[in-house]
């Protein structure tokens, strides 16, 4: 029985404006609906249509009838062809119900009719959204994949004649087989007179972008609350833009450019323009552009309503209980922002998740309205009946410049809050009879120096068959470039006086000097160190040599993999590879887990921390196997606690007690440090 | 021997290669002239269309002319005409297809550069070829709204088709509704005028004006057309006056004029629609945005604003001095016969302009710099908004604010020559007693308008997709027929010729008092005018709306002619030939109020012996001569254009009823708009 079902719940993810009744799976698989299911639109004329999909297929698949038909007029105000945001309080509340009826369907088969039913008659993108959360939460769905965002919406993440080229080569050469991958642009946003088109490969990344649908996918602010209510989610949001930025500046720092100033006065012109250029397939609307030196408005418009002054309300009262020390909640309970769950409960208020704020009414939804009202710069009234631009929706809004200004703005908030606690002391970061005696990183092949790492461009394809509706195409695929690292290996050497007992092992990347070329103060550095790794090592007594690889980091997930062709026949079979194969989507991409440094070579401080197990242990309530292998570090493990009890971003979150990072490593034996070279080389490798 | 119909043919499925199935019917094209890409595949791909294929058309294999400048446009580029490096590829490419020698060699270079050259470029190159080249008369080109309809509808309807010809069969396919409120809402005060902006004729016959008076082409011939200067302003002032009129109508003032360069335009146009060959959406110009010096390597484009400046001053100066300064030092006299002629070709500018290094190209730079406002040095990759593009700028408010500046330096010429004397107005001997307008069965001097829904076939237009109609369905303004009765007394004892002119103006200003005809002759509309002979006695002539010398009728504008065109080789079909430049007819008159709204109707009847062109005009589509002259005839009227109110009046004629001399006549008009919806009844 689930065999079918569950090859339903992928096809699903396939052509998502097609009506339900079209062939998926390459034109091989057809689903049989009960007349009940057609819309008003084909009711008439579904034998004629039914059948015309189905004449050529090999597999048929019947759909059950409802038991119940759902009422879906709460999704009303969101019409098929709107913009679907979730940053827009009204689009969440849908989604949310949406979210639960999915939840609540009693089983399998009934869920599969359900989603069937409901995807003809709602907005494609929300629907999207609410399906893919029902898969990644509902028991029964586990072993489902989810369809990478970017193959099912690609004309959210690449150029729009990527797409019409898509169509024409299906079109035109039909299954013969002299098609090739249609060549997906580069630098189509802006050129070099704009300075910041030097960041377009990552703000543009596919893997970077759907990595943020990804992490929004899991923890969505509204849902059932055992849903949304997840361990140290408000943290994970802090920590994962926390991250973000970080990696942000270090590559603005390889490309010349001074960390992004903060959005810190809205009444400012914004300077950066954005001219996105992709097409939205769910309203066939270009994202609308953003010229330079656009005010931000006050936003009037029929489902927002924002003004500029009461977001600075927010702020302002969530910078006045950081310096108090506590928030109120809605009874007036003084609830103190402490070492352990401040950062959480900010977190979450900041966001903000109206089912987690602590008091939504006093502190406001400061994060998402920022996101709001610069996507609306541009007509903010709605005379000009536009949509959103590209920061309205999590698919799209890392390609902006404004999102790192944004969220550098929303960083400041938080680095407040860690600023105020003390500072980490010896205990907490050290480990007693432990010490890093050596440390390396080296590309994995012969003859390699030691230290100097690699980036390049490489070329890889992905299939975009999924997302060409309204086309008899058959796998089409597209080429596209992207950032690389030469894949390498750590290796330290770690003295273990006392006996056998386990550690943490966090490696961190961090820029050596500031844009003026000053050595940067451990103060500041700090709050630039990215994360490269996270993992647990046994010491045995005496001398240790651990070796890890770059590609088994705790950050990223190996994203080519997810470019594969959506459907069964090409996923593995053994069991170990297709767990591996099902990671969970979220994770930032292995192709940029380096910073692309610079073609004289750019010196980073590679920083290795052997922790203290005992004080990072978390005792996980139920272990279930992993379901999906994941980027824990930034994504949290499903089902399970946070598997690191410290504060994330360990021991560079807070302040520390030296003032630069080589006093700190030569003060405790379990830290070490190394100049590391990241060499970028201008050519494009072909996979 | 090449049937010249079949070069038709290569204006479908614009972005389509050129051996895939059209209407049928397939070109057989040589292997030499495939394009690498497609060499291995295109046999493979004709014989899978092969079912329904019912005519193969032989295409020769012969040497091709040198295509490499239309080639260095590239394919998925936005094309303009306003920009000089554009108009240099497309006159080369012009060029190549007029000196074709035959039909048959026109059809090979035409089949090989289709898949090679721009695809808009190719459509409009080859447009104006064929409506240049003495062998390919005749011809009905396919509209250019249902070749590339992104250009004229909303890109939402545009996915709704795609959808609707995937999934349903040809048969069951229903036509699309363009939603009428799309690029604005009602908080937009300029959204008003949507209906005439937006409007799909009034677009169409944008481009097409411009079709037939290409502003440069290396055969002087193709733009040294009779009074192409005056009648570039001409048209154009009734496009504001007609404009103006409608601004009357939905009770907004008259359009101020785009005067001063560095001001911020206040009114934002967010377009709404993409452009199929370039994947890009047209982009919006904000609010308040400013004009900026273009700097933009790619276009070869480096103009500043202080360069329009001086132009504009250059040209004033002449005006005020009375003559223009050739490019040899010459003086030529800016006089009443051939000065608006001159100043037309010269503020454009077309290549007669008399000399373009001191006056500059004032008027297409201005769209220019309006259309890039958004990305002045490229910067973004953007390219230009509908300002850029003839067949969309009418879209754009700005465009009427930009034209209304244009036409005002035209004024100022216009009002220093010296007023038309009595003499020259009246006609003597000939009287009108009395005029009357009615719709059939209506109340005597009310005209209605209401909206009308019709359909439109966009099969052409979409690539790549099952074959078959499908059809858009689109709201527009339309009016009753009318028909006009004018009683003329001829007091002489012989017959005489006249010639009628109507024009129709608002009453009142936007203060509601009413105009003095200084101003009253800027918003006078150009209705018909049509020769008519006079009998001793007393006259009643009637003329029907339809019949109007300004406009075309809709299935004119919209061409869809497979369903009733007339029989191959009647008298009809001549009459049916191709013009497609012409005001469309359900624009003819504004909308009006749903009060009223009130305008004179004011009737003249010249003497025809001082007005006469003597030429002949049968089947040479001259029935929309009034804004579009007559193809390879003169200027069918000897009169300035917009006579008699293309001048200040006379002394003493302050108002328009002082102004009539027993020839002419004046009656109220009263146009009630009937907000209801009606479907066209085909």
């Amino acid at each position: 029985m689930t065999n079918t079902d569950l090859k339903v719940l992928e096809l699903l993810f396939q052509r998502p404006l097609e009506p339900a009744f079209t062939t998926r799976d390459n034109g091989k698989t057809v689903l049989e609906l009960p007349d009940s299911f057609y819309t008003d639109r084909y009711k008439a004329e579904s034998d004629q249509v039914g059948n015309r999909f189905s004449k050529n297929v090999d597999v048929r698949i019947p759909v059950q009838e409802l038991a119940s038909v759902p009422n879906l007029d709460f999704a009303k105000p969101l019409g098929p062809k709107k913009q679907f945001s979730l940053f827009n309080d009204q689009h969440r509340n849908i989604a949310s119900e949406l979210i639960t009826l999915f939840m609540n369907a009693p089983n399998l088969r009934q869920f599969v009719s359900l989603s069937v039913f409901c995807k003809d008659r709602l907005n494609p993108m929300l629907f999207q959204y609410a399906y893919a959360v029902a898969i990644a939460h509902r028991k029964d769905t586990t072993e489902v994949p989810i369809t990478n965002i970017s193959q099912v919406f690609p004309s959210n993440f690449v150029e729009p004649s990527t797409l019409k080229d898509g169509r024409q080569e299906g079109s035109v050469f039909g299954e013969s087989g002299d098609r090739v991958p249609v060549a997906i642009p580069r630098d189509y946003t802006a050129s070099d007179i704009e300075d910041e088109h030097r960041l377009a490969y990552f703000r543009e990344d596919i893997g970077v972008n759907s990595h943020h649908w990804h992490w929004h996918l899991v923890y969505p602010t509204t849902g059932p609350y055992e849903v949304v209510n997840k361990d140290r989610r408000g943290e994970l949001f802090y920590y994962m833009h926390q991250q973000i930025l970080a990696r942000y500046n270090a590559e603005r720092f390889c490309n010349n450019l001074k960390r992004i100033q903060p959005l810190a006065n809205l009444h400012n012109e914004v300077f950066e323009g954005y001219f996105p250029k992709i097409l939205s397939s769910v309203n066939n609307r270009t994202y609308p552009g953003r010229a330079s030196g656009q005010l931000l408005k006050d936003v009037d418009r029929e489902d927002t309503r924002i003004t500029i002054d009461e977001i600075l309300r927010w702020r302002n009262r969530i910078m006045d209980v950081i310096d108090q020390g506590y928030v109120e909640d809605t009874s007036g309970q003084r609830i103190p922002l402490d070492e352990v769950r401040g950062i959480d409960i900010l977190g979450n208020m900041i966001e903000a998740s109206p089912v987690l704020s602590v008091n939504m009414q006093l502190y406001g939804n400061l994060h998402n309205q920022g996101h709001n009202i610069i996507s609306f710069a541009h007509d903010p009234d709605g005379r000009h009946l536009e949509e959103f631009g590209v920061m309205g929706d999590v698919t799209t809004a890392m390609r902006d410049p404004i999102f790192y200004r944004w969220h550098g703005f929303i960083n400041t908030v938080f680095t407040k809050f860690k600023s105020l606690l003390n500072p980490y002391n010896a205990a907490q970061l050290g480990f007693e009879g432990v010490s890093v005696d050596y440390i390396e990183a080296r590309i994995g092949k012969k003859g390699t120096t030691p230290n100097v790492l690699a980036t390049y461009w490489q070329n890889s394809t992905v299939d975009l068959t999924a997302g060409l509706d309204f086309s008899s195409a058959t796998n089409v695929l597209a080429s596209f470039s992207h950032l690389q690292n030469a894949p390498f290996t750590y290796t330290f050497n770690v003295t273990n006086n006392g006996a056998k007992r386990t550690g943490t092992c966090r490696i961190f990347l961090c820029p050596k000097v500031d844009e003026r070329n000053m050595a940067l103060r451990l103060e500041d550095q700090r709050q630039m160190a990215i994360e490269m790794d996270k993992f647990t090592v046994d010491l045995v007594p005496g001398v240790n040599t651990i070796r890890r690889q770059s590609t088994e980091s705790s950050v990223a997930i190996p994203f080519e993999r997810s470019f594969r062709p959506v459907g069964a026949n090409y996923q593995p079979q053994a069991a170990d590879e297709l767990a591996r194969f099902r990671f969970c989507g979220c994770g930032w991409p292995q192709h940029l887990l380096l910073p692309k440094g610079t073609t004289q070579g750019m010196v980073f401080d590679l920083f290795v921390m052997i922790s203290d197990y005992s004080q990072d242990s978390v005792e996980q309530p139920n272990t279930p196997n992993d379901a999906c292998s994941t980027a824990y570090s930034f994504c949290g493990l499903k089902d399970k606690l946070y598997p690191d009890r410290r504060a994330m971003g360990f021991p560079f979150d807070r302040r520390l007690p030296n003032t630069y990072l080589n006093e700190m490593v030569d003060a405790f034996g379990n830290m070490a440090r190394t100049d590391l070279r990241i060499q970028y080389t201008d050519r494009t490798i072909v996979k | 021997m090449a049937d010249k119909k079949n070069l038709l043919l290569l204006f479908d499925h614009p972005t389509e290669p050129v051996f895939m199935d059209k209407a049928k019917t397939v070109f057989d094209v040589p292997d030499s002239f495939l394009t690498d890409r497609y060499r291995p595949i295109s046999n493979e791909v004709q014989s899978r269309a092969g079912e329904q294929v019912e005519q193969r058309i032989p295409v020769r294999d012969i040497s091709i002319p040198d295509l490499r400048i239309p080639m260095s446009l590239g394919r998925d580029e936005q094309f303009s005409l306003f920009l000089p490096k554009h108009r240099r590829i497309a006159g080369r490419l012009i060029d190549i297809f007029m000196n074709m020698r035959t039909v048959d060699d026109l059809q090979s270079v035409a089949v090989y550069a289709r898949d090679r050259v721009n695809p808009v470029l190719f459509n409009y190159a080859l447009s104006v070829a064929l409506l240049h080249r003495p062998d390919t008369q005749g011809l009905d080109l396919p509209s250019f709204s249902q070749t590339f309809p992104d250009r004229f509808i909303d890109s939402q309807v545009m996915r709704q088709l795609r959808e609707e010809s995937f999934v349903v069969q040809p048969g069951s396919r229903m036509p699309i509704t363009i939603p009428r409120d799309y690029t604005a809402s009602d908080l937009d005060p300029e959204h008003r005028l949507w209906y005439f902006r937006e409007d799909l004729g009034i677009n169409l016959h944008h481009w097409h004006w411009h079709l037939v008076y290409p502003f440069e082409a290396s055969d002087r011939s193709i733009v040294a057309k009779d009074r192409r200067g005056e009648l570039f302003y001409y048209m154009h002032q009734q496009v504001i006056a007609r404009y103006n009129a409608e601004r009357f109508s939905n009770n907004l003032a008259r359009v101020q004029p785009f005067n001063n360069l560095r001001d911020s335009i206040a009114e934002g146009y967010f377009p709404k629609m993409d452009s199929l060959v370039a994947s890009r959406a047209w982009p919006p110009r904000f609010e308040n945005t400013k004009l900026s010096d273009l700097n933009r390597e790619a276009d070869q484009l480096n103009v500043e604003i202080g360069d329009l400046e001086r132009w504009r001053d250059r040209i004033y100066e002449a005006i005020h001095q009375g003559f223009v300064m050739d490019e040899r030092g010459n003086r030529l006299a800016l006089d009443e016969a051939t000065g608006i002629d001159t100043l037309g070709n010269m503020i454009e500018s077309s290549i007669l302009s008399p000399n373009r290094v001191l006056y500059g190209d004032l008027h297409n730079n201005g769209h220019t710099f309006i259309s890039y406002a958004h990305d002045p040095s490229n910067k973004h990759l953007e390219s230009f908004g509908v300002m850029g593009d003839v067949s969309t700028a009418m879209r754009d408010p700005v465009f009427y604010k930009w034209h209304s500046y244009i036409d005002r330096i035209f004024q100022e010429h216009k009002s220093r020559l010296p007023a038309y004397t009595d003499a020259q107005l009246n006609y003597s001997g000939i009287s009108i007693t009395g005029i009357q307008v009615a719709a059939n069965g209506g109340q005597p001097n009310t005209l209605t308008t209401f909206w009308q829904q019709s359909d439109v076939d966009l099969s052409r237009g979409f690539d790549f997709l099952p074959r078959g109609n499908v059809f858009a369905r689109f709201s527009h303004l339309q009016h009753l027929p009318f028909t006009y009765t004018i009683n003329i007394n001829n007091d002489g004892g012989a017959q005489r010729f006249g010639y009628v002119r109507i024009f129709m103006a608002p009453k009142n200003d936007e203060r509601r008092q009413p105009m003095l005809l200084r101003e009253q002759r800027l918003m006078m509309i150009e209705l018909d005018k049509f020769v008519v002979s006079l009998n001793p006695g007393p006259n009643t002539i009637r003329r029907r709306s339809t019949e109007s010398s300004v406009t075309i009728p809709f299935e004119r504008t919209f061409r869809n002619l497979d369903a009733n065109r007339p029989t191959t080789g009647s008298p009809e079909e001549l009459e049916f030939n191709f013009c497609g430049c012409g005001w469309p007819n359900h624009m003819l008159i504004p909308k009006g109020l749903p009060e009223g709204l009130q305008c004179d109707l004011f009737v003249m009847v010249s003497n025809y012996e001082n007005d006469r062109i003597d030429q002949q005009l049968v089947g040479r589509c001259s029935d929309a001569a009034s804004y579009c002259g007559v193809r390879d005839r003169l200027y069918p009227d000897r009169q300035s254009m917009g006579y008699p109110f293309d001048r200040l009046p006379r002394t003493g004629a302050d108002r328009l009823v002082n102004f009539l001399t027993p020839n002419m006549s004046i009656v109220d008009v009263t146009i009630r708009h009937d907000n209801r919806t009606v479907p066209r009844q085909n």
